[in-house]
């Protein structure tokens, strides 16, 4: 018999990821029918249903102990935000690529730069952290949360944002579109900026 | 045209959620912190690996982390690889992998990196192989600026390599530049035989054969899949997968590029890889040589069956090439590219199946045009004979008039008779003339009617938008009855646009268009009876399948009794009309018929065409299906069962023939009461026949219908459903008999829902259905009475037994009831 979404969910949240599948599964094509339409045709040939559902179902695994269970549905509905956070994301650097603002991309002159660069675009310190004297640590805080990190979003900040590759060379290394590109380094960012939140390192006051 | 369905459409490459959730379940999982140093300021500790001292990171990928490292015994430099414990969950997968380690590790070839030892550590995986200083391949021919020749001689190097691997049974899988170091002599080294599976012996079966990754996991490596891996078939990937990409390779180094589009959505990189003909090297650079340019393409030819079958193989043609002998390779033929071009536009485009129908009509015509005008050219020839042996009676006569007066009556008589012969000879050529120039005015017609269809296909004058081809036809059909045209090329295009018309399915449009091409052949001075008796037989086909049975029976009967008349008993075209009426026939209940036809026509067929000539093979399963019908079951299957395994023999197993076979199989053991072995045929039917025909084709369609009929009739409710609803919603979108085909599949999901005891769905539906048959322009009386059992059956179950009394009253309700 097939097992309800509220006992998939139970299991899902308690780490079974074979729960998960089945429960995703279950919701994909609704989810695909949800999006269908949302993707312009203007921006087809960057970003496709498979590419939102496959981040998308990435955050689902990687954070499926956040969702809160409120009855029949708000699985999908959980999902669904996350489709449309996601697609949001490659919609918004896509436009962005058209017209670029180079205050939203690290400019790296060296690596310690790049590394100080992204904390400040994560925005995960609310007092600056001087940049000669802990530089250095930066470094290490940033390697070390970035390998908590699905390998895809640390590929995807470690080539964008750190080694400074253009978008073309992240989408060919990585094998997707840009719209993927830009949905993963959304992800990845949000992710890094709780790993980092949560070792706090950076929200001491140190300069 | 034909009875069997034609080759329309090409397969798209699966995008299932199933993959997808796949893939993402495995990308979603962040290594384990024991295995993952974050950086080269966070090595592992010095007791991680046992006999090794760690340096440093070297690279970190999808699969593991590499570090570079001291092997403390030998103080050689070596190269240790950490495997994610991801892929690797379970005890099977992991002794997958030590097995394929052991084997790379007995593998003693200059240009694969020694693997030399392995283990475990908390928990993840290791190996340690060689450490190879140097850069990675594409990175090597950037910088050092290689000659085509070099070029050539190193991947040479790597396809040996490649094949040491493959004599032990190893299939590399991910072969990328990334993955091929050059070290510092220029040496190629072959590395990261991490996803490679081992297919050796019994390993082809069962857990042994299971990919190690998961379909989304090549995803780093997509630009160098294979057609079979970007399709999700781990179940076709052996060494030709390498040889693929070792072609993508090859490509990129000498060309700086990709044979097609690598950047974009992942559903358009799987479809370039699986649909989109490379292009050509020397498109790209001139300079590269013609056979270089052949040896790239056959590698990268998207069946497997068409690449060098071993990276052997490819090593022994470049090592001919560079020895300046012949290559094996051949380019493939002009037909073959014209094919792959045409099927490369279908779907996406009008253009190709435009393409095509043009080819077909100009072909038709000219073929036409070129018999008369041989004809017109051989009377002309005759009669320039009959000229000169009037000249050479002539010249005599006058020497016999000079030599001799005597003879001069004589003389006289024969001068007459000559110059009588030399008119009529004259006449004749004159004629023979008329008849060619008359012929040439016929061309230049069909020569307008083609630039005028171009005209109309083309997509700047139909308003920017890429006509469908069956408006395209529309216009041509309309622009033929414009003209004034000879009988005979109207006659002949028609012809040709019905049969068109017949092959996109309109089938409604096909019978219009033969009806007028008859007409037209009727007209024409010397009626070309041939050509009258396909066009009548092609019409039958078409009556048959807008359910006008009658009048294609009619239609066969009539051909049968012209051409025995006009060309005898053996003439092809009467045995083809005879062979499809045994089918109609068959179709229409009249078995015992249908059966003597068809075996007396296959008989004939397999004693003047041979046993396993296609209409030998064709007929044979014709006859099978006749058998079924007459309840000889066993011999039916007997019967189907060869023609599958011939038909396979001859054509291929993916031949879109031979899925109907299956299929024909498959209904004869469904009739013999074989259920089990009907659902398998089917389903293999449905395999081959999704290769070929679009998802909408009728008979993929009717196939799938009895694919869920043999699940449902094996009492499988649950299963079948989806798969009748799906043949439902392709059914409802096809030509002909007004949907009656879609009411008898809904019939079926009405009962389908009756068995899984959702009463009142399945009320609904049938009463939609019976409500729908009864005021069906072609109502079926077997549908009504089944539609009203199914409905009293339904009322039994709900306990409305007065519902159930009245539906089984059989006379219908009136719409008030």
């Amino acid at each position: 018999m097939r097992e309800s979404e509220a006992e998939l969910v139970a299991k899902a949240r308690r780490g079974n990821e074979d729960a998960l599948a089945a429960l995703l599964e279950q919701v994909g094509p609704a989810l695909r029918s949800r999006l269908a339409g949302k993707i312009s045709s203007h921006w087809r040939s960057a970003v496709d249903e498979d590419d939102v559902l496959q981040v998308t179902y990435m955050e689902a695994f990687g954070r499926i102990q956040n969702f809160t269970d409120r009855g029949e549905g708000a699985f999908l509905a959980w999902l669904t935000q996350i489709a449309e956070n996601n697609l949001r994301d490659a919609i918004r650097g896509l436009e962005r690529a058209k017209r670029p603002d180079p205050r939203k991309r690290v400019q790296p002159t060296t690596r310690e730069d790049s590394y100080v660069g992204l904390v400040e675009v994560l925005g995960v310190t609310q007092t600056t952290p001087s940049m000669n004297v802990a530089k250095g640590e930066i470094i290490t805080e940033l390697d070390r949360a970035l390998a908590k990190l699905p390998p895809d979003y640390e590929r995807c900040i470690r080539l964008y944002d750190l080694e400074g590759r253009s978008i073309e060379s992240v989408c060919t290394e990585l094998g997707r579109s840009s719209g993927a590109v830009y949905m993963l380094r959304a992800r990845a960012h949000e992710r890094l900026a709780e790993v980092l939140g949560s070792e706090s390192r950076f929200f001491s006051r140190r300069s | 045209m034909d009875e069997f369905p034609p080759n329309t459409s090409d397969p798209k490459p699966p995008s299932n959620e199933r993959d997808l959730i796949a893939a993402a379940r495995a990308a979603a999982k962040p290594r384990p912190p024991s295995t993952t140093p974050g950086s080269t300021l966070n090595l592992p500790s010095p007791d991680t690996f046992p006999g090794y001292q760690v340096l440093k990171e070297i690279h970190r990928g999808g699969q593991g982390v590499v570090y570079q490292a001291i092997q403390q015994a030998t103080k050689r430099k070596v190269a240790i690889k950490v495997m994610h414990a991801g892929p690797f969950a379970t005890a099977s997968d992991r002794r997958r992998i030590e097995r394929e380690v052991e084997i790379l590790a007995q593998l003693d070839h200059p240009n694969i990196v020694a693997v030399l030892d392995s283990g475990e550590s908390a928990g993840s995986f290791f190996y340690v192989m060689d450490y190879i200083s140097g850069k990675p391949l594409d990175e090597y021919v950037r910088t050092t600026n290689l000659s085509q020749r070099q070029v050539v001689e190193l991947v040479a190097k790597i396809a040996d390599a490649v094949n040491a691997a493959h004599l032990r049974g190893v299939v590399h899988r991910d072969l990328k530049p990334s993955n091929i170091r050059v070290d510092a002599g220029g040496e190629p080294h072959v590395v990261d035989f991490g996803l490679a599976k081992v297919t050796t012996g019994s390993s082809r079966g069962g857990d042994h054969g299971e990919p190690m990754t998961l379909t989304g996991q090549f995803i780093g490596s997509l630009p160098w899949a294979s057609p079979e891996q970007a399709e999700g078939s781990p179940d076709r990937i052996d060494l030709r997968t390498d040889v693929y990409s070792l072609g993508v390779v090859m490509f990129q180094l000498l060309t700086g590029q990709f044979p097609y589009e690598v950047v974009g959505t992942m559903r358009d990189i799987l479809d370039n890889i699986c649909h989109t003909e490379p292009r050509r090297p020397s498109t790209v650079r001139a300079k590269i040589s013609d056979e270089i340019e052949t040896i790239v393409l056959k590698c990268l030819s998207k069946d497997p069956t068409r690449r060098y079958q071993t990276a052997g193989e490819l090593a022994r043609d470049l090592k001919r090439f560079l020895s300046g002998e012949p290559i094996e390779a051949k380019r493939d033929s002009g037909w073959y590219v014209l094919t792959k071009t045409l099927k490369r536009y279908k779907g996406a485009t009008a253009a190709g199946v435009l393409m095509l129908l043009l080819i077909i009509l100009f072909g038709a015509v000219m073929a036409a045009m070129y018999r008369r005008e041989s004809v017109a050219r051989e009377q002309a020839v005759q009669a320039q004979i009959q000229l000169d042996d009037a000249n050479t009676q002539l010249g005599r006569a006058n020497r016999d008039l000079a030599l001799t007066n005597d003879r001069l009556q004589d003389a006289n008589t024969d001068l007459a008779a000559s110059n009588k012969e030399l008119a009529a000879a004259l006449e004749r050529a004159e004629l023979a003339e008329r008849s060619a120039s008359v012929k040439a005015a016929q061309t230049g017609q069909v020569r307008d009617l083609i630039k005028r269809i171009l005209i109309a296909g083309d997509p700047a004058r139909a308003g920017g938008q890429d006509p469908l081809v069956s408006t395209v036809l529309d216009r041509a059909a309309q622009d033929v009855g414009r003209q004034t045209l000879d009988p005979e090329v109207e006659g002949e295009i028609r012809h040709t646009l019905g049969q068109a018309f017949f092959s996109i399915g309109k089938w409604a449009q096909a019978e219009r268009e033969l009806r007028h091409a008859l007409r037209a052949y009727a007209k024409s001075r010397d009626i070309d009876l041939r050509a009258a008796a396909r066009a009548k037989i092609d019409l039958a086909i078409v009556l048959k399948n807008l359910g006008a049975r009658e009048e294609a029976e009619a239609i066969y009967q009539e051909v049968i009794d012209e051409r025995t008349q006009s060309a005898g008993v053996d003439d092809v075209l009467r045995r083809t009309a005879l062979a499809n009426l045994g089918a109609l026939l068959r179709e229409s209940g009249r078995t015992d018929e249908a059966l003597e036809l068809l075996r007396e026509e296959w008989e004939y067929s397999r004693r003047q065409f041979g046993v396993s000539s296609e209409r030998t093979l064709r007929l044979k399963g014709q006859y099978g299906r006749a058998l079924s019908a007459a309840g000889k079951h066993e011999e039916a299957v007997t019967i189907c069962s060869q023609v599958v395994t011939e038909m396979t023999l001859a054509l291929g197993a993916d031949h879109v023939d031979v899925g109907t076979a299956h299929a024909m199989l498959a209904s004869a053991y469904k009739q013999a009461g074989r259920l089990p072995e009907a659902e398998s045929a089917y389903a293999e039917a449905l395999r081959v026949l999704r290769i070929s025909l679009k998802p909408d084709n009728p008979s993929l369609v009717s196939t799938l219908m009895d694919y869920a009929i043999s699940i449902h009739d094996q009492k499988r409710y649950v299963e079948a459903e989806p798969l009748i609803r799906e043949a439902i919603r392709l059914a409802a979108g096809q030509p002909g008999a007004g949907g009656i085909y879609v009411l008898r599949y809904r019939l079926t999901l009405g009962t389908n829902l009756m068995r899984q005891d959702r009463l009142e769905e399945a009320e609904h539906e049938l009463l939609e259905v019976h409500d729908a048959i009864a005021v069906h322009p072609q109502r079926q009386e077997d549908l009504i009475r089944i539609s009203r059992l199914r409905m009293a059956e339904v009322y039994d179950k709900l306990g409305r037994s007065d519902d159930a009394a009245r539906y089984r009253d059989p006379a219908p309700p009136s719409h008030e009831d």
